[in-house]
């Protein structure tokens, strides 16, 4: 009963705030236009050899990006779950930093670091053009997503029970062959499900392509914003956004079938992790080779960026960005002006709208997840992970379009938000909780304990870690958003990368990087505070009788 | 240990339905929390001067605050009326909403559509004619609807701009932009997704012909390092030192004179040529306010407002009559503004944008 | 066969230090309290865990330094630690398939061990559609399948029923007879060790505190603890001595005319304070002047009821 009418209050928001905004800026766009007219124009552009193209690249950079960041991923995912060392919630934290980059600052990251005049370019002394061109789009993406893959694997290691390893090591069983055999196959739901997540978000890229891409490539998702914005030809863009939704749902819903079918009981739980320094001699210098080069990979374009936003045009160690931003007057250009809001109106603005978005992102997945838990809904699943493949640029002129006149532009950017957020915390949370599995939910129950003393005292404290993973994503998606709060709060509410966007159309790129420093300091705060809690989770120790 | 056991049946679903029906409160109070956290602070002002009887205008999300303060300033001392200044986004998203309320809008006036979409704002006949009092104070070559349905407000040159301290000697013609030397030099945007980048394939088209354009820019390609989408990344790219040559505007030197100190960036022209990027304003058909929309159209014209415009908006007035600031005479500037009609221009630029990505892929 | 000599290791919360022998062909048991190191000991010698100090030979050979692939032993965990991702068959065959036996001959060999483990034609079955019993014969064919020199058995019964159990354990020892193999096998259940063992180790705190035939153990055993451990039992003071008796030591007669001449010098008076019944006898638990007393007796007497307790023999635990 009230199972259903959980599912029915989701479907309700999912067609209010998703498929009505959407389904009102088509319909409106074919208003007067003879149907035949309308068959005809998105006949010929699902049949332009452009579409061949766009589709053909998109794909081909996605599964690419998806392929390299995972293997990428893997010996540090291996590392994060196998070994404790110092530094390492710092680093995790440090990791989902370029995740909530608003894609502008991914660029001037990349730029920084990579660049013709980028930091690597200059320590080696060349002048190499890594990427304007295919390997920046790919570059960039890896870039992007890794956090995300090291994240997925890494939890998913963490649970696979010792005792397989042991078992298979008692049978005669050597490394590589435990890893190809076992490990590699246990693992394989969680590698599906990131290559899958990281697939379609690279599928469906647009910032990066923005600047990278040139006109060479170009992803559906940049055809949408192309066709709606620029040539204002909203049939084409409804049949690229068709084409993309049918794709990326298509996919995604064909990975949920095999990493249902590949997902098995691993009853390992949490347990407690010896130091690095207990590792192998080879395996530690490996280990702490790859994991200094992957920092450098991730951490390298953000601290770049940091020197530039700490130096002047001259080169020289210089404060001034940051004084014209945080001093009231001390600026020749007029930031509030610039920003229409103080600084700390955006601080303040930013973390609020995140909070309100992320927690009904978090609420609403935890609690599908919860009622989800052993059930298999594929059609109801694909239905709630379908905002992923939906252009938010066309969400946001629908929200805009279909609510702008009733409902007040904060409000909006929440509801609209909530559609950013939650296809992702969602798998988070329900492979998370699948896990767990039925037992110690129904022996609470059997003892008497209410459902809100189940999920006190069982679901919470098991899934500690597996539901801060979520939060720290809801909090974060929303935090990184510019083009809903841009779309749907009609130029009244100004969060970070809004205020980051509106001084780069001020030609203020210092100011911007300055706040862009500000920005990831605060992101970083946050990611820390969680990751700190999550990792002081109780790690029970295994009974050694 | 020995309580009697719960009922399998109803029990449990009963404990579900009172967390979902105190998860749905906290849901309710979260959005609750983001409407009061978001509008109450220092937005409750222009919230709360929300009057639909005085008048609404949309623009897009970079319109300069210090020139809506002018206008609401002008409104309420005028007038008596605080107008209500919606952004909408960029410029396609400002057109996408004016072309989706065609029906029934909810604006009076619309600032900020320019060359790419003033074509297609007629056609769809968005505007009613309004001519203002100042009209003929207006710089000729910028009056692109002579039934002033859409009356210009600012302008400036769309061309190239380069890093003088990294390339000291500049091409000054449109053959030496194709000197090897400048190989990888050049950041252009996407004809298809920005205006700086749609004006810039129209100076060459108008420059080289429509017989040459596409050769010119065959030719032209291996000194390109990227052709971004917007200008702010290809703008970002520029600044960050990845290429000397840029394709932005002509006012952005002065931008950096007036506000970092340094004539290190400068604009770029070639055989003084510039292309005419043209902000426009007008009154919408429908609107409700139509008195207060004019004199909206009125006010952007007045001398006050045109005067304001070269430091907020880093363009170029469109009266004659209005001295420019000190920075903006420290730069050279294109002396010959070319600027194709813009009927010819939506004719053609769809076949000149296909032929060109044919050439470019 | 086996020897474990002097073997160290420090954990938070004991130090364990151990010298065990098994023979060849053995079925010995580790018993002992949780948390006695039990499991540990199995998995040191399995070499999942590496040891402070010491040397563990098997069949002459030093293993101490080798991994646990190249000790050539079978592990059966205490929860099967059936591989979630193959078949019965491919859980059955996996060892031979790092040895690369060849398909046809592996095939073989896994029918044969399913048949032998009582399960024919379970092959292409997934385990998790396995009952609880079934998974662990699995778990015990795929141990075997490799030929191990020694089976290490953790507690494999202890999520099975009762009469499951009981008929695991049978299979157990069969299987032991039949094929020859030293075994070694953890349980924290008395009845278990006693029943199936031809010697059996009691741990305590780390250290082996018996090693012992089970009837050795359970009629003299080392001390108080392990007594304890292995029965039933009461203490009783005897000559400045302490005297174990068993339940089944100890007589009980109704006080009444004549009394008197029992009541020698192993006897003493006693009250029945609680009972339980055994099926085959009574339990009471008597209160005397020498304490707490349990005896077996097939007659019923109430709680209350003034009694005789007189013991036949016992023993004693060595001086301390």
């Amino acid at each position: 009963m009230s199972r259903s009418l959980l599912y029915a209050g989701v479907v309700a928001y999912f067609a209010l705030f998703f498929l009505v905004p959407i389904g009102g800026v088509y319909v409106e766009a074919m208003r007067g236009v003879p149907a035949a007219a309308v068959l005809d124009r998105a006949r010929g552009v699902l049949t332009a050899p452009r579409t061949m193209r766009v589709v053909g690249f998109t794909t081909g950079q996605a599964a690419l990006s998806a392929a390299i960041a995972v293997a990428a991923a893997m010996p540090l995912a291996y590392m994060v779950s196998h070994y404790s060392f110092p530094g390492k919630r710092l680093a995790y934290s440090l990791s989902l930093v370029p995740f909530v980059l608003p894609s502008i600052i991914v660029v001037v990251c990349m730029i920084s670091f990579y660049g013709k005049s980028g930091l690597l370019n200059s320590i080696l002394g060349t002048d190499f053009n890594l990427v304007y061109n295919f390997r920046g789009i790919v570059l960039a993406h890896v870039f992007y997503n890794f956090s995300l893959a090291i994240r997925i694997i890494s939890t998913a290691w963490r649970s696979i029970d010792r005792r397989f390893a042991e078992a298979a090591e008692s049978l005669g069983e050597r490394p590589l062959g435990l890893f190809l055999r076992v490990t590699l196959p246990l693992l394989a739901p969680a590698i599906v499900s990131a290559f899958v997540l990281i697939f379609i978000y690279c599928f469906l890229s647009f910032g990066i392509i923005l600047v990278f891409g040139g006109v060479r490539f170009s992803t559906l998702e940049v055809a949408i914003y192309q066709e709606t914005y620029v040539n204002l030809d909203l049939i084409a863009a409804a049949v690229y956004s068709t084409l993309q939704l049918v794709l990326s749902v298509g996919f995604l819903a064909l990975a949920s079938r095999a990493i249902v079918a590949a997902r098995v009981s691993r009853s390992g739980g949490e347990r407690g992790l010896p130091p690095l320094a207990t590792a192998s001699t080879a395996g530690r210098i490996f280990m702490t080779a790859y994991a200094v080069v992957a920092i450098a990979f991730v951490l390298g374009p953000v601290l770049t960026m940091f020197a530039r936003a700490l130096t002047n045009a001259n080169g020289a160690f210089s404060l001034e960005g940051f004084r014209q931003l945080l001093i009231p007057g001390a600026a020749d250009r007029n930031v509030e002006g610039i920003l229409r809001s103080s600084i700390p109106g955006v601080i303040w603005r930013s973390v609020a709208i995140a909070v309100s978005s992320g927690t009904l992102i978090f609420l609403l997945a935890a609690a599908l997840a919860l009622s989800l838990r052993g059930r298999s809904r594929p059609g109801f699943e694909s239905f709630l992970q379908m905002p992923i493949a939906m252009s938010f640029v066309t969400v946001s002129l629908g929200l805009r379009f279909v609510w702008g006149a009733t409902v007040p532009p904060a409000v909006l950017v929440v509801l609209g938000q909530f559609f950013i957020g939650f296809p992702l915390v969602f798998r988070i949370l329900r492979t998370g909780v699948d896990e767990l599995g039925d037992g110690l939910v129904r022996s609470a129950e059997i003892l008497g304990a209410s459902r809100w003393a189940v999920l006190r005292d069982v679901e919470v404290p098991l899934l500690r870690r597996t539901l801060l993973n979520g939060y720290a994503y809801a909090l974060a998606l929303p935090f990184a958003d510019l083009t809903v709060v841009l779309a749907a709060g009609r130029g009244r509410i100004a969060t970070f990368p809004v205020a980051i966007y509106r001084l780069i159309g001020f030609r203020s790129f210092d100011l911007a990087l300055a706040l862009a420093v500000i920005y990831v300091l605060i992101c970083l705060g946050l990611f820390l505070v969680i990751d700190a809690t999550s990792m002081h989770a109780q790690e029970p120790r295994r009974d050694s009788a | 240990m020995f309580q009697p056991l719960p009922s399998a049946g109803p029990e449990p679903f009963r404990r579900l339905r009172s967390l979902l029906r105190t998860m749905s409160a906290l849901l309710a109070a979260f959005v609750l929390l983001a409407a009061l956290v978001a509008c109450g602070r220092d937005e409750a002002a222009g919230e709360a001067a929300d009057d639909p009887g005085a008048l609404t205008i949309y623009t897009y999300d970079a319109f300069p605050q210090s020139l809506e303060v002018l206008i609401t300033t002008h409104f309420e001392e005028a007038y008596g009326v605080t107008p209500t200044l919606e952004r909408h986004q960029d410029t396609g998203g400002l057109y996408n909403q004016l072309w989706l309320e065609r029906a029934a809008p909810r604006a009076d006036a619309a600032i900020g559509l320019d060359n790419t979409y003033i074509g297609r704002a007629l056609e769809a006949g968005l505007f009613q004619a309004y001519r203002p009092g100042e009209a003929d104070a207006i710089r000729d070559h910028l009056v692109i609807d002579p039934e002033f349905r859409l009356t210009p407000f600012d302008w400036g040159h769309v061309l190239l701009n380069y890093d003088s301290e990294r390339l000291p000697d500049p091409p000054t013609t449109w053959e030496e932009l194709l000197d090897p030397r400048l190989s990888e030099s050049i950041i252009l945007m996407n004809p298809a997704t920005s205006s700086p980048g749609r004006n810039f394939l129209l100076l060459t088209v108008a420059v080289h012909g429509e017989d040459g354009y596409l050769d010119y820019w065959r030719r032209l390609s291996p000194n390109i390092l990227t052709i971004t989408s917007g200008w702010s990344e290809g703008y970002g790219l520029y600044t960050q030192g990845e290429a000397p040559i840029v394709l932005s505007y002509e006012s952005s030197p002065p931008y950096h004179i007036a506000f970092e100190d340094t004539d290190r960036y400068r604009n770029l022209i070639l055989e003084d040529h510039g292309y005419a990027q043209i902000e426009v304003a007008g009154v919408l058909s429908g609107a409700a306010n139509v008195e207060n929309a004019r004199r909206l159209i009125d006010f952007l014209l007045s001398v006050d407002f045109q005067r304001e415009i070269p430091l907020n908006q880093f363009m170029y007035p469109v009266r004659a009559d209005v001295e420019l600031p000190e920075a903006f005479n420290l730069v050279e500037t294109a002396g010959t503004s070319i600027f194709l009609p813009v009927d010819e221009v939506d004719e053609n630029f769809d076949r000149w944008l296909s032929d060109w990505r044919e050439v470019m892929q | 066969m086996i020897r474990l000599e002097r073997l160290r290791k420090a954990y938070p919360e004991f130090d364990m230090e151990l010298d065990l022998a098994v023979e060849a062909g053995e079925l010995v048991s580790v018993l002992g309290p949780s948390g006695s190191g039990k499991t540990t000991t199995l998995r040191l010698i399995a070499g999942f865990e590496s040891i402070d100090a010491g040397r563990i030979v098997i069949n002459g050979e030093d293993v101490t330094r080798l991994p646990p692939a190249g000790r050539h032993i079978g592990y059966v965990f205490q929860d099967y630690t059936l591989f979630p991702h193959m078949s019965v068959a491919q859980n059955v065959g996996y060892g031979l398939r790092i040895r690369r036996v060849e398909p046809a001959r592996m095939r073989r060999r896994v029918d044969e061990l399913l048949e032998l483990m009582d399960l024919p034609g379970y092959g292409r079955r997934r385990v998790d559609t396995l009952s609880g019993g079934e998974r662990q014969r699995v778990a015990i064919a795929r141990a075997l399948a490799v030929d191990p020199v020694l089976l290490l058995l953790d507690e494999p019964f202890s999520s099975i029923d009762e009469v499951l159990r009981r008929d695991l354990r049978r299979e157990i020892v069969r299987l032991q007879r039949e094929l020859g193999i030293t075994v070694l096998f953890v349980t924290h259940s008395r009845q278990e060790a006693l029943s199936i063992s031809d010697r059996v180790a009691v741990l305590r705190q780390g250290r082996l505190v018996q090693y012992a035939s089970p009837v050795e153990l359970y009629r003299r055993p080392a001390d108080e603890f392990v007594a304890g451990f292995v029965g039933e039992m009461s203490v009783v003071p005897h000559e400045g001595r302490t005297l174990i008796l068993r339940p089944e030591q100890v007589s009980l007669s109704p006080v009444g005319p004549g009394a008197g001449e029992v009541l020698a010098e192993s006897s003493v008076e006693a009250t029945v304070q609680s009972r339980q019944f055994l099926g085959f006898a009574w339990l009471y638990e008597l209160d005397s002047a020498l304490g707490s007393l349990l005896a077996y007796d097939s007659r019923r007497y109430e709680p209350g009821a003034e009694l005789i307790a007189v013991w036949s023999a016992g023993s004693e635990l060595p001086n301390e």
